[in-house]
C-alpha cells in the first residue's frame, strides 16, 4: 500500500518521464531501463542489510489532547513513535519529567496500568502510526493522590 | 519506463500531449464527481499547457521538443509532488518496522 501511494505520487511529481522517454528512441529507453534497474537493486541490497533503528533514528513525542465535549471530561496524553523498546524507553524518556512526583514503583506501576494506553494504541494503529508508550496526565495525578 | 517499451515507438509530442489531456481529464472528472479538490491535477497540467503554448518559440521547427519546455512544464508539478511527497515519507518511512514492536508489546 505505501508502495502504491509513493509510486502515485512519484507519477504525479514527474509526468514527463513518459515523453522523454521516447525522445531518443527504443535503445536509450532500454539501457535507461537497465541502469535504473541496477541501482534500484543495490539500493535495496545496501539498505536491506541496514538495521531500520540506528542510533540517529528520529523519535517523537507527541502530546495529545483527547476531549469529550459531551462529559466535559478531557485527557492529555504523551505519546512517543517510533522507539525500539517501548517500555523501556517511556521509562527512560519520561522518567526525568517525573522525579521529583513519583516513586520509581509507582511509576512502573502508572506505566502498566494506564487505562488510557489501550484506547490510544488503539487509535494509532487505526492511523498506521504505533504509539509505543503513552503515558497519562490523568493517571499521574491519581497516582499522586493515591501512592503519595 | 517498462510501459513505454512495451508500447514502442510512439512521438515524442504526441506523449506531451496525452499528459497534458490525461492531467486535464483527471481535474475535470474530479470536479465534477465532487470529492476533494481538483487543485493538484490542475496545477500539474497547467505548465504542461503553458510550455507547449510557448514551445514552437524554442524548438524552432524541429520535430522534437525544446529541453526549455520540458524544464518549464516540470518546475511546478515537480514542486507541487516534492512537498507532497516529504509529508507522506515523513509519516511512512520511519515506521516501516512499527507494526512489529506494537505486536512485540502487545505480547
Amino acid at each position: 500500500m505505501v508502495a502504491t501511494v509513493i509510486s502515485v505520487l512519484g507519477a504525479l511529481t514527474v509526468p514527463l518521464v513518459l515523453p522523454f522517454s521516447h525522445r531518443f528512441g527504443r535503445r536509450a529507453l532500454f539501457r535507461g531501463m537497465a541502469f535504473t534497474a541496477f541501482v534500484t537493486t543495490i539500493l535495496v541490497a545496501v539498505y536491506s542489510n541496514k538495521p531500520v533503528f540506528d542510533h540517529m533514528h528520529q523519535k517523537r513525542l507527541f502530546v495529545l489532547h483527547l476531549e469529550n465535549v459531551r462529559l466535559f471530561f478531557y485527557v492529555p496524553c504523551i505519546s512517543l513513535i517510533a522507539f525500539r523498546s517501548p517500555r523501556t524507553s517511556i521509562t527512560s524518556t519520561l522518567r526525568p519529567l517525573t522525579v521529583p512526583l513519583v516513586s520509581k514503583t509507582s511509576f512502573k506501576i502508572l506505566c502498566k496500568n494506564s487505562v488510557f494506553l489501550n484506547s490510544l494504541l488503539f487509535l494509532s494503529s487505526w492511523t498506521t502510526t504505533t504509539a509505543i508508550g503513552i503515558l497519562c496526565i490523568r493517571s499521574l495525578q491519581y497516582v499522586l493522590r493515591v501512592w503519595i | 519506463m517498462v510501459s513505454q517499451y512495451l508500447v514502442g515507438q510512439v512521438d515524442e509530442r504526441t506523449v506531451y500531449t496525452s499528459m497534458l489531456l490525461l492531467q486535464a481529464f483527471f481535474a475535470f472528472a474530479l470536479q465534477l464527481v465532487g470529492v476533494g479538490s481538483a487543485a493538484l491535477f490542475f496545477l500539474t497540467g497547467l505548465p504542461l499547457f503553458v510550455s507547449l503554448i510557448v514551445d514552437p518559440l524554442f524548438s524552432r521547427g524541429r520535430k522534437e521538443l525544446s529541453l526549455v519546455t520540458y524544464f518549464l512544464g516540470q518546475t511546478l508539478p515537480l514542486t507541487t509532488g516534492t512537498m507532497l511527497l516529504m509529508g507522506t515519507l515523513d509519516f511512512f518511512v520511519p515506521l516501516v518496522r512499527g507494526y512489529h514492536t506494537l505486536t512485540q508489546f502487545k505480547s
